[in-house]
């Protein structure tokens, strides 16, 4: 074939392009999008997670805690020398984790110990958080790991590298999937899950189209989430799920996401997120869209804005579990632990519960109680 | 005499845009309302913006890799002088100053001190995301006056105000680029440094103004989303930075410099999000979404570059006076292909 002029071979290559795209568009359409996920999975995903039954399957072992010394009362605690607590979060921007380290702060300067804060620069960001630690059990820094893994299977790794280094971890909020740890701090995100899809087929009389926004994937407390509403779904046939995607836990990503489901789901009566960023992004999307409350839109983490948009009847209902306390609790094991303590609960699990206009005043009286919320 | 082939040929990235929106309105009809199309214009604005300033920056043969920290410093920054109860233009302009600067910064380290625009950039980056980070301090600001809101959820005879922004934005760049001799000596400068400097263009000087736009540009954008999110925090820069460059490039700006324009940069952003907003309509897996996005960058660039050997092997073959750069050694030349597109 010869090509007589360049303009036309131009033409004709950018044609190419366009079936391409095209076909890149239409192709995935030919299969429902959730199966062609599904048929991916086994090749991305190590231990998938044991589907229907709603648990993921958690390998981790709880350390055989040798201490001898009765637990103390908490009143009376305090550390036997100012040991170093490394505490691990997954980013700086979720108000979340300033809840949590809060927590952790008063915690060491009740019990007399230091904290080091660390977190990765890029939200979420596995391999940065994965050197931090690296870096901690390398420098011996700290007698002490309490941590907030970003990724709970691809973090096991690194979770037996701290074993082999003797450095003892106290996980909180995101529970690993391996490796062994002297105790856990967090909610149960399954029951969670289930909990809010309770809460919310009350409220839309067991009927009605919603949209799910998932957190980032690999992250427990994302999977947790979404399998526990999954499950509780089963029992209301008529409440359907419209559209399910991620929003990787983000506003600005769950407002584009929202405005673009909107176009083609307009009757839509709710939307659960499974974070309280992604559901004010979705508030946002739906205040330019002038749908702010008519759209029954559900958050966790019951950040400080959060409750604000409660009050103010944009956000319908966020779920409230402290993270303040999760984070001071795992200083105080650490502490017990390290004073050579048995640790009367190896799983601490705090309660959640839904805020709502009801009683969201009471949640942000305790909010500033705790000095996380001006 | 306009020549059909021609013709064709500048709008083929149009033609790939209408194609793309065909196929999504086939399978998803939702796509077609008047009410979607100015979301995916809404949408596509701060992008645009973003790569506006990218573009004039990537004509000259650099990069600016801290746009989208910059953004999110804007948006902090902004949020945090309001939450103070500063009034919202003085925040706004303050962070619209700072970003400037930071983009003059940029500007003077690369022409006057004349380091690589990856590294120096690449420093902005984490810079200009440390201090938001810092200024924010892991708060999300929210709750903005609604003057400032406007600014973001605002409509402007019925045109939403991103669109609007993004409108004199690109028609500023654009009449920049392509009637004034600012914009042949960038093109020139990107083409052929050397043979800019020797013609006496004064490359440093810019240099300096493209990287400061840049950086003027981003912080607009910063503002922009806080005002359509009513909120700011650190965590905005997060997928900002590659669609914007991918926009750029998708749009026939070549990244070695002095090839390519505003108009591709507007088709390849509203390429990028209508495959975005097509994907979200379609309800298609995350996984999916990302490998889309990715393949047709690629895809995008790979007929590009085919396309211009195939075109030089052509004009080997039938050399046409006057329709390359070497003809006139580089100035002022306006660049035939390439902004053609």
């Amino acid at each position: 074939m010869t090509f007589v002029t360049s303009d036309k071979q131009r033409f004709l290559t950018t044609l190419v392009g366009l079936v391409l795209m095209v076909l890149m568009v239409a192709w995935p359409t030919t299969a429902p999008a959730a199966s062609a996920a599904d048929k991916t999975a086994p090749a991305v995903k190590a231990p998938a997670p044991t589907a229907g039954s709603g648990t993921v399957d958690f390998k981790v072992r709880y350390a055989n805690i040798k201490g001898t010394k009765a637990p103390v009362a908490e009143a009376s605690l305090k550390a036997d020398k100012k040991y170093k607590v490394a505490f691990m979060v997954k980013n700086v921007v979720n108000p979340f984790w300033k809840a949590a380290r809060k927590g952790g702060d008063d915690a060491a300067a009740k019990y007399g110990v230091t904290v080091a804060h660390y977190a990765p620069t890029q939200a979420d960001n596995v391999p940065e958080q994965t050197r931090l630690v690296e870096d901690i059990i390398v420098k011996k820094d700290a007698d002490a790991l309490v941590w907030a893994p970003v990724d709970f299977r691809a973090q096991v790794a690194l979770a037996e590298k701290a074993n082999t280094a003797k450095l003892p971890i106290f996980n909180f909020n995101s529970k690993l999937a391996g490796g062994e740890i002297v105790t856990f701090a967090g909610t149960d995100d399954f029951a969670m899950g289930k909990g809010i899809i309770d809460y919310m087929q009350k409220v839309l009389n067991q009927k009605g189209n919603i949209i799910i926004l998932d957190g980032v994937p690999g992250a427990t407390t994302a999977e947790l989430r979404k399998q526990g509403m999954l499950e509780e779904l089963k029992k209301y046939p008529n409440i359907k799920v419209v559209a399910h995607q991620t929003a990787n836990w983000s506003r600005a990503e769950a407002l584009r996401v929202t405005e673009n489901l909107l176009q083609s789901q307009p009757n839509v009566e709710a939307i659960v997120c499974a974070n309280d960023e992604m559901a004010l992004g979705a508030v946002a999307a739906l205040d330019s869209a002038g749908k702010a409350g008519k759209v029954k839109v559900t958050g966790v983490d019951s950040t400080p804005d959060a409750l604000v948009a409660v009050k103010e009847g944009k956000l319908f209902a966020s779920v409230d579990y402290s993270a303040y306390v999760i984070g001071y609790k795992s200083v105080e094991f650490a502490v017990r632990y390290l004073n050579g303590e048995k640790i009367p609960e190896q799983i601490y699990l705090v309660d959640y519960r839904i805020v709502d206009k009801t009683n969201v005043d009471d949640a942000i009286a305790n909010r500033k109680k705790i000095g996380v919320m001006k | 005499m306009i020549d059909i082939r021609q013709l064709l040929f500048s709008l083929s990235r149009v033609l790939a845009l209408l194609v793309l929106c065909a196929a999504v309105a086939v399978v998803a009809p939702a796509f077609l309302s008047s009410q979607n199309l100015v979301n995916v214009l809404r949408q596509a604005s701060l992008m645009i913006i973003l790569a506006t300033g990218l573009t004039a920056v990537i004509l000259t043969g650099g990069i600016d890799l801290s746009v989208a920290s910059l953004l999110a410093l804007a948006a902090c920054f902004s949020g945090m002088l309001m939450t103070e109860g500063i009034p919202w233009y003085l925040a706004a302009l303050a962070a619209l100053g700072l970003t400037t600067f930071c983009g003059l910064i940029n500007g003077l380290m690369i022409a006057v001190v004349r380091l690589p625009a990856f590294i120096v950039t690449y420093g902005m980056l984490w810079i200009a995301q440390g201090f938001a980070v810092l200024v924010a301090s892991s708060e999300v600001f929210y709750g903005f006056p609604p003057p400032f809101l406007f600014l973001g959820r605002g409509y402007l005879f019925g045109i939403p105000m991103p669109i609007v922004f993004m409108t004199l934005v690109a028609a500023a760049a654009w009449t920049l680029l392509h009637r004034t001799p600012l914009g042949r000596e960038i093109y020139a400068m990107g083409a052929n440094p050397d043979a800019a400097r020797l013609s006496g263009i004064d490359v440093k000087t810019n240099l300096i103004k493209v990287y400061t736009a840049s950086g003027f540009l981003a912080g607009l954008a910063g503002l922009i989303l806080t005002a359509r999110m009513n909120a700011a925090s650190a965590e905005v820069s997060a997928d900002q930075l590659l669609p914007a460059v991918a926009a750029v490039v998708i749009g026939g700006t070549s990244l070695f410099g002095g090839e390519g324009g505003i108009r591709g940069t507007v088709v390849g952003s509203l390429i990028m999000t209508v495959l975005i907003n097509g994907m979200n309509l379609l309800n298609i897996s995350p996984f999916w979404q990302l490998t889309a996005q990715g393949t047709v960058v690629i895809v995008a660039v790979l007929l590009d570059q085919g396309a211009r050997a195939l075109e030089r092997r052509g004009e080997k073959r039938r050399p046409k006076v006057g329709s390359r750069p070497e003809a006139s050694v580089g100035l002022p030349v306006e660049p035939t292909s390439a902004v053609s597109n």
